[in-house]
């Protein structure tokens, strides 16, 4: 029973995983990409390490998938922040986009949305 | 069976970081790519029955988030 419920979550994580990749490839700029991306790496990659972990549940192992998939879930979507931030300080924007309400704002000084309007920003 | 799904998604993935038009695109198809790694090491782990490989994974992926940030941080225009 286990078994099957840790190859069925496995099933489910290829599927996730597989429709992601072809998101990547398939939408139309970088923020949609940004979308099917996270959902390769939170998304497939939680129910693929649910289904790891139902593999071989006893302490250790358990501790260490538990310690990926929380690893994972912290820094993936941090790298994906910054990763978009930068994006659009260098000037890549949507496609079909109407309204920026960002458009007046000053972004991507050197220490960020929030950051210092002085100091040494130049 | 369920590996050659993990490798087609692999192969998607090499093709979206030949193709993405800009930097950011490419450093994103290859952060997913490296997910997929994981993935698949993770899933040889439990059939061989290697455990080490756990630990590997660990080291991946924060190599991933710190190669991520970097190339981030690096690119961002400086003003």
């Amino acid at each position: 029973m286990i078994g099957f419920a840790s190859e069925a979550l496995l099933w489910l994580a290829g599927a996730v995983t597989l429709v992601g990749a072809l998101g990547i490839l398939r939408f139309p700029d970088f923020y949609t990409r940004c979308h099917a991306a996270t959902m390769v790496s939170v998304g497939g990659f939680t129910l693929a390490l649910a289904g790891i972990a139902l593999q071989n549940p006893v302490g250790i192992y358990l501790f260490k998938v538990l310690l990926v998939a929380a690893v994972n879930l912290v820094t993936n979507p941090t790298a994906t922040h910054a990763l978009a931030d930068s994006a659009y300080s260098l000037g890549i924007r949507p496609a079909g986009l109407v309204r920026n309400d960002l458009a007046g704002v000053r972004v991507a000084g050197r220490s960020g949305i929030h950051g210092r309007k002085g100091g040494r920003s130049g | 069976m369920i590996e050659y799904l993990f490798a087609l998604s692999g192969l998607l993935t090499l093709a979206a970081i030949i193709r993405g038009p800009t930097f950011a695109d490419r450093v994103l198809a290859s952060g997913a790519f490296m997910n997929i790694a994981v993935i698949t090491i993770l899933i040889f782990a439990v059939r061989a029955g290697e455990w080490l490989c756990l630990d590997i994974s660990v080291v991946i992926i924060f190599m991933s988030f710190v190669g991520t940030l970097a190339i981030a941080r690096y690119a961002r225009r400086k003003r």
